[in-house]
C-alpha cells in the first residue's frame, strides 16, 4: 500500500483513512507493506509492515543530495506545498527545492518518493498495489512495471481520497491524476459523489469505479466539563484546513448572519491554512471582533474537547469527498450542518445538507439546531445510530472483494 | 544662540500571553509576566542601567550645563517596580541632579486623546501623581503617546496648564517653516516643541547604517551639523527612543562613545547651550501658529496613525476596547480597570500593523508574535475574556444591590452645562487648578522650573 501520511504524522484526513483502513484490512487477514515518504523512529504500527522510502531513495545518493533528504522530513511535518493551505513558521523552510518554486518541488517530492518505492518493490512480495492520492499513483505504476518484469501481474488499484477538482488550486495536479486514473486498473473512490466527478472531469468509465465509503472506528469518549464560553454562549464550531474548499468564507458571512440576530452566539474557527489571514481581515472588517474566534491549532487530544464544547458543528466544503470530522462530531455528540457537496451525506441521513453557498438556508439551519434543543438531541442520536455502523471493518470487507475482482480481472486480461 | 534639547522616551510595553480561546474563562493572567520580567531585565542591562549611568556622568562632569528631558511610561514605571527597582532608584539619582526633566503623557502609553476625553485625563493626571511620587516633579510639558498631536489635543489638554506640548517637525505640516523654532497651537495657546527628525533619527536610525553617507557618525562631525543651524534656528530638538543607546543601536556600534563626547563636542561652540523641555518653552517666543487638523505622529514614513490604526484589525479591536469604558467603569473595581486600561496600550495595536514595505523591518523587529493576524487573535480571545469577567462583576453587583434595596439616585445633568468643546473655540472649562492641587495634596512638592 502507497500512501503520503499516517498519524501521529498527518495533515488531514488522508493519514487517518490509511490508518483505519489498514487495521481493518489486518483483521481481515490481509498482509500489508506500507511505503511512507519518510517513517518517523517514534511511530509505531504493530499490525503492518511500514517501510520509509526516504531510506531506499536515497541511498548511495551524493552529499548534493543531503538537503533533499531534509526535505522530506520537511514534506511530512509541514507538508510543504503538497498539503495546501498548511504554511511552515518563519525560517522553518530547510529545502531549497521548495523554495524554487512549487510545481518543481512537488514533482521533485512525488519522483523521489517512486524511486524509493521502486526500491522496496524489489524487495517484497505482492499480489495488489492500492495507491492513496496522486502524489502515490506514479510509484504505483513503477511498482506495477517491477512486479511485471518479475513475470507477475500484479494490479494496481488507485484510490481517490480528493481531486483537483475539490482542492481547485488549478495546477499541474490535474494531469498526474488523470494519467494515474487512467493507468490504474481499478479505481476506489471514497463516495458516490466523487465517483460523479472522477466519471464528469476526468472521463472515466463508471464501470471502473467503485465507491468504497470511509469508516470511522467506534470509541469510548471522554466528557470534559463543561467549557466557561458556554455559560453565556451557544458555540458554533469549523474545523479544517481554511482553505478554498471548506468553504471558510461561507462561514465568515455565516457568522455575520447569524450573530447580528443572536448575539449570544459565538463562531469558531478552528485549523490554519492560506486563507486564515484573509478571514481574520474579514472578521474584522464584518464587525465579528469577539464574535468569530480563532485558532490555528489545537492537538489531536483537544479535538474531542472541541467537538464537544460545540452546540453545532458546520462543515461549508465547497466541495468534500467524504467529509470525517463531522462524524466525529457526532461521536462527541454534536448536531452537524454540512454541504450537499459532500461524501459524508451518503452515510449519515441525520443531519441537516444544506448548498454551501446558501448562507440564509444555512443560518436558518444553525438557528433551529441552537433554539430546538430536543431536536437536535433526537437528531444526534440517531445520527450516532448511524456512524456506529460504518466501521472500517465493514470498508476493509469492501475492498477486499475489490482487490479479489481486480485480481482475477487482471488474470484474465 | 540655539538651544539644544535632548528628549528620551522610556516605555516597555506589558505583552500579551498567547491566549488561546481554549483559555477563555480559564487563564487567571493575560500578560505574559515571564517574557516581560525577561525583556525589561535585558533592556535594563543592555541600556537603562548605562545610559543612565552615561547621563550622570555627564551632567556631573558639565556641572549644570549638560540636561535632559524624559517621559517616562507609566506601563514602565509599574513593570519596574515589579521586577527590577533599581531602575527605578537609578531615575531617582537622576532627577536628585536637577538637569532633569520628567514630562507628562498618558499612563499606559494609549491613544486614548482619540476615543476617549475622560479617560485621557483620567491616564494623564494618573501618571502625573506617579511622577511626583517617584521623582517629586510635577509634569510641565506633555507628550502625547507616539508624539501623536491634533489641533483638539490643546483643548484635551488645557485643564492641566501645560507650558508646552511635543509634536514631529513634519515637513507636510510645516512647509517652508523650520522645525528650529518654537510654534503655538491652534486655538488655545500652548507652545509646540517640534521634533528635528533628521537630526534626530540621525542618532536614532541612521547612526549604525553603513550604507548611509554619514557614516560613522563622530561626536565632531554631529556637533557641525547642530553649529550650522547658528543663525537660522533657536532650537535643536532631538527627540528619541531611549532605548536607542544599546536596543536598537547596540553598545558595539559606539553609541554611548559618540553620547560621551557629544555635549563637550556640542558646547565647545560659546553659543549653544542645554537646555530641559521647560526651559525651551519658557526661553523662547513662539514664531507663528501650527494647525493639526488631522493627528501627526512620529512614526513611519507617513507620521499618522497608520501603524496603529491602519487596518481593519486594529480599529476592530481598539473601538471594542473603548466601548467597554462606560461598563468597566461601573464596576467601580480598580483591577478590571487596571486591566482594561494595560490593554488600552498602543503596543497591542501596533503588533497587528500589516504595513509591510520600509517599515515593515522596524515593525517585524519590534513585534511580539509571529504575524500581525496571531496578535489580532491572541488579543481577541483576551477581550472575551475579559468583557466576561466584566458581565459577572456587574451581575454581582445588581445582585448585592437589591438585597441592599439602595434606593435609585438618577443623575440629570442640565443640558445648558455640558461643555462640548468645539475645536479652534476656546470655551470655559470650569475646573481646578489641577497641577496646584496635586502639588497641595502631595505636599512641598515643586514644580521643576
Amino acid at each position: 500500500m502507497l500512501g503520503w501520511e499516517l498519524p501521529p504524522y498527518h495533515s488531514g484526513g488522508l493519514g487517518r483513512a490509511c490508518e483505519g483502513m489498514t487495521k481493518g484490512l489486518a483483521r481481515r487477514g490481509a498482509s500489508i507493506s506500507f511505503v511512507l515518504p519518510k517513517k518517523f523512529h517514534d511511530a509505531r504500527y504493530e499490525w503492518m509492515d511500514v517501510h520509509d522510502a526516504s531510506t531506499y531513495a536515497l541511498a548511495g545518493i551524493d552529499r548534493d543530495f543531503q538537503d533533499e533528504h531534509l526535505c522530506m522530513e520537511f514534506v511530512m511535518r509541514h507538508q510543504c506545498s503538497l498539503m495546501r493551505g498548511y504554511a511552515a513558521g518563519p525560517g522553518e523552510v530547510v529545502c531549497g527545492t521548495c523554495f524554487r518554486g512549487f510545481q518543481s518541488a512537488e514533482h521533485m517530492h512525488v519522483n523521489l518518493y517512486a524511486k524509493g518505492v521502486m526500491e522496496v518493490a524489489k524487495r517484497a512480495n505482492y499480489g495488489v498495489i492500492h495507491a492513496h492520492d496522486w502524489m502515490t499513483f506514479p510509484a504505483a505504476v513503477a511498482a506495477r512495471k517491477v512486479a511485471a518484469a518479475r513475470g507477475k501481474k500484479v494490479p494496481f488499484i488507485a484510490q481517490i481520497h480528493a481531486t483537483e477538482i475539490d482542492r481547485h488550486d488549478g495546477s499541474q495536479i490535474y494531469d498526474v491524476e488523470k494519467r494515474g486514473m487512467l493507468a490504474a486498473d481499478r479505481i476506489v473512490a471514497v463516495s458516490n459523489y466523487t465517483k460523479s466527478i472522477i466519471t464528469k472531469y476526468y472521463g472515466i468509465d463508471p464501470r471502473k469505479i467503485s465507491v468504497v465509503h470511509n469508516g470511522i472506528e467506534p470509541r469510548s469518549i471522554e466528557r470534559f466539563p463543561k467549557h466557561p464560553l458556554k455559560r453565556r454562549y451557544k458555540l458554533v464550531l469549523f474545523i479544517g484546513r481554511i482553505t478554498y474548499q471548506k468553504g471558510p468564507d461561507y462561514y465568515v458571512r455565516l457568522a455575520k448572519k447569524v450573530t447580528d440576530q443572536f448575539a449570544n452566539v459565538k463562531f469558531l474557527m478552528i485549523g490554519s491554512g492560506d486563507m486564515q489571514a484573509s478571514m481574520v481581515e474579514m472578521a474584522a472588517r464584518e464587525g465579528l471582533t469577539g464574535k468569530l474566534l480563532f485558532s490555528s491549532w489545537i492537538s489531536d487530544e483537544a479535538m474531542d474537547l472541541t467537538y464537544q464544547m460545540a452546540d453545532v458543528f458546520v462543515m461549508p466544503s465547497v466541495s468534500e469527498p467524504f467529509g470525517i470530522v463531522p462524524l466525529e462530531a457526532i461521536q462527541n455528540g454534536t448536531p452537524v450542518v454540512v454541504s450537499k457537496n459532500s461524501g459524508v451525506i451518503e452515510v449519515v441521513r441525520s443531519c441537516i445538507a444544506v448548498d454551501f453557498w446558501d448562507i440564509d438556508k444555512m443560518a436558518t439551519a444553525i438557528v433551529t439546531l441552537l433554539k430546538n434543543e430536543p431536536y437536535a438531541k433526537s437528531m444526534v442520536a440517531k445520527a450516532q445510530e448511524e456512524v456506529r455502523g460504518l466501521t472500517w471493518d465493514l470498508a476493509a470487507g469492501k475492498l477486499i472483494g475489490v482487490y479479489n475482482d481486480t485480481v482475477k480481472e487482471a488474470a484474465y486480461a | 544662540m540655539p538651544s539644544v534639547c535632548f528628549y528620551f522616551h522610556v516605555h516597555q510595553p506589558v505583552r500579551l500571553k498567547r491566549f488561546s480561546l481554549f483559555d477563555i474563562g480559564r487563564e487567571p493572567g493575560y500578560f505574559d509576566e515571564k517574557k516581560n520580567a525577561e525583556i525589561l531585565r535585558k533592556v535594563a542591562q543592555k541600556c537603562y542601567y548605562p545610559a543612565n549611568n552615561l547621563i550622570l556622568e555627564l551632567i556631573e562632569r558639565f556641572e549644570g550645563r549638560f540636561k535632559v528631558s524624559y517621559s517616562v511610561s507609566g506601563v514602565f514605571l509599574d513593570q519596574a517596580m515589579d521586577y527590577e527597582p533599581k531602575i527605578i532608584e537609578s531615575f531617582q539619582r537622576l532627577a536628585n541632579t536637577g538637569c532633569v526633566e520628567f514630562l507628562s503623557e498618558t499612563y499606559y502609553h494609549s491613544l486614548a486623546s482619540l476615543y476617549s476625553e475622560e479617560e485621557f485625563f483620567e491616564q494623564v493626571l494618573d501618571h502625573m501623581l506617579l511622577i511626583a511620587r517617584l521623582f517629586g516633579q510635577v509634569p510641565n510639558v506633555f507628550r502625547n503617546t507616539e508624539l501623536v498631536y491634533f489641533d483638539y489635543l490643546a483643548h484635551l489638554i488645557k485643564r492641566f496648564h501645560f507650558k508646552a506640548v511635543l509634536c514631529e517637525g513634519w515637513d507636510a505640516i510645516l512647509g517652508w517653516r523650520s522645525p528650529n523654532f518654537v510654534y503655538e497651537t491652534q486655538g488655545f495657546p500652548v507652545k509646540l516643541l517640534l521634533k528635528n527628525y533628521r537630526l534626530s533619527d540621525d542618532i536614532a536610525f541612521r547612526f549604525s547604517n553603513k550604507d548611509w553617507k554619514g557614516w560613522p557618525l563622530t561626536a565632531d562631525k554631529f556637533a557641525n551639523w547642530v553649529h550650522s543651524i547658528n543663525g537660522s534656528g533657536q532650537v535643536i530638538n532631538l527627540f528619541m527612543d531611549y532605548e536607542t543607546f544599546g536596543e536598537h543601536q547596540w553598545e558595539n556600534t559606539g553609541v554611548f562613545n559618540f553620547m560621551r563626547h557629544l555635549p563637550a563636542a556640542i558646547l565647545r561652540h560659546p553659543d549653544v547651550d542645554f537646555v530641559t523641555v521647560s526651559e525651551e518653552a519658557d526661553r523662547y517666543h513662539p514664531v507663528g501658529t501650527l494647525s493639526m487638523p488631522y493627528p501627526v505622529s512620529w512614526a513611519d514614513t507617513e507620521r499618522d496613525l497608520s501603524a496603529w490604526l491602519g487596518n481593519e484589525m486594529q480599529q476592530a479591536t481598539i473601538k471594542a476596547v473603548y466601548a467597554l469604558e462606560e461598563k468597566v467603569k461601573d464596576t467601580r473595581d480598580l483591577e478590571l480597570l487596571k486591566t482594561w486600561r494595560q490593554l488600552q496600550t498602543s503596543d497591542h495595536f501596533y503588533y497587528m500593523c500589516t504595513k509591510w514595505f520600509n517599515d515593515g523591518d522596524v515593525h517585524k523587529y519590534f513585534n511580539a508574535y509571529e504575524r500581525p493576524h496571531d496578535a489580532y487573535i491572541y488579543f481577541t480571545n483576551v477581550l472575551v475574556d475579559f468583557i466576561d469577567r466584566v458581565e459577572d462583576f456587574l451581575a454581582g453587583m445588581k445582585v448585592a444591590n437589591k438585597q441592599q434595596e439602595a434606593p435609585r439616585i438618577v443623575f440629570e445633568a442640565p443640558v445648558a452645562d455640558l461643555n462640548i468643546p468645539v475645536p479652534g473655540i476656546d470655551l470655559p472649562v470650569p475646573g481646578v487648578e489641577l497641577p496646584n492641587a496635586v502639588a497641595r495634596q502631595l505636599g512641598q512638592v515643586g514644580r521643576a522650573q
